[in-house]
């Protein structure tokens, strides 16, 4: 899919220091960063942006507000569930290719549910859900989720629910990458 | 005709259900309008830019079926649910919202409940959540989508 810069396991302003040295169309970057702000952010909060917003404000801003959204996506779609504040992932996925290696996107899965402590088996289902809906998405900001059943034989009605939000972005007229927000937990 | 006789017949979601041909359509002439209309500007080469970004065209809305099902329980009488769409900022004409509200038998939206003995005023009711039966539990598209769908494509 492309090379994952993770918060987590680097930090905010080193992700938003990466994305920025990526950028080489700075105004076609800032169009669809402020979209993807607007898209991730409850209407009720959004604000115009400022008059002097730097590429690195955007940036920042767009991956926060996919973090948020991940969070408030997976509130609202699973209430019974109790989601740990450490279950989230969010960053950039730079040199994304459409129907890239889906490799990298299995192993950002893994590390993220390796850390939650939840069996990394499951991230390469979730990541044959999310490849094609990322390269549909036509820099469309979407969330999507999904439940798996974790076929536990002392409960068989646990499952692993998990919430995505994703959007494309342009590098320059012919480079893309990603913003993205993950979440996961078993109840 | 009795009630036998209509259970033998196509349901209603039989006599209602369209084909995919037909809904591809009708979903790609919705998202051509929307994005046909004219924000005033134009780019530096001249071309009208849209009032709405090709990323940001209302689709469609996602309701959880949980919240339909707490909706029957918290309102037994309702005998429809009335979709509204909606602003919160004009500002922001592409993020558009649902409000989902009961409604009754006499056709009839269910806006506010009434608590006896309640001493609250009309203008204290419209800005009371506990008195009203207005709902903002949807999701629309985007960003809640699914990009896969025929129906989601974005304008050729």
């Amino acid at each position: 899919m492309g090379k994952f810069a993770s918060v987590n396991a680097l930090s905010l302003p080193l992700v938003t220091e990466m994305v920025e040295a990526e950028v080489q169309d700075t105004d076609l970057a800032m169009q669809d960063l402020i979209i993807i702000i607007d898209s991730f952010t409850p209407p009720s909060l959004i604000i115009p942006p400022p008059d002097a917003y730097s590429l690195a404000e955007a940036t920042e801003d767009a991956l926060i507000a996919a973090s948020k959204q991940t969070v408030l996506i997976f509130n609202a779609q699973y209430p019974h569930v109790q989601l740990p504040a450490s279950n989230l992932d969010y960053g950039a996925v730079l040199d994304y290719t459409v129907r890239g290696d889906i490799k990298t996107l299995e192993n950002a899965i893994s590390n993220d549910l390796n850390d939650w402590g939840i069996d990394t088996g499951f991230s390469d289902e979730i990541a044959a859900i999310l490849q094609p809906k990322a390269d549909k998405s036509q820099f469309t900001p979407l969330s999507t989720y999904g439940k798996i059943n974790t076929n536990n034989p002392d409960n068989s009605a646990e499952n692993l629910y998990w919430v995505a939000s994703f959007a494309v972005f342009h590098l320059s007229k012919t480079d893309y990458a990603v913003i993205y927000g993950f979440s996961a937990a078993i109840a | 005709m009795n009630n036998q006789e209509i259970s033998k017949g196509p349901s209603i979601l039989d006599r209602t259900r369209i084909t995919l041909r037909e809904a591809t359509k009708r979903a790609k002439a919705w998202r051509t309008l929307l994005s046909s209309i004219p924000s005033g500007n134009t780019d530096i080469a001249g071309n009208p830019i849209p009032l709405i970004p090709a990323q940001r065209i209302f689709r469609s809305i996602n309701v959880n079926m949980d919240d339909i099902d707490q909706l029957k329980k918290d309102h037994p009488e309702a005998r429809s649910i009335r979709v509204y769409l909606s602003l919160p900022d004009p500002k922001y004409p592409y993020n558009i919202c649902g409000m989902l509200v009961p409604v009754d038998q006499n056709n009839n939206d269910m806006l506010t409940t009434s608590i006896e003995g309640d001493t609250m005023t009309e203008d204290e009711i419209l800005d009371s959540v506990s008195r009203s039966t207005i709902y903002d539990f949807t999701m629309p598209c985007p960003s809640m989508c699914d990009p896969n769908s025929q129906l989601f494509n974005v304008i050729d």
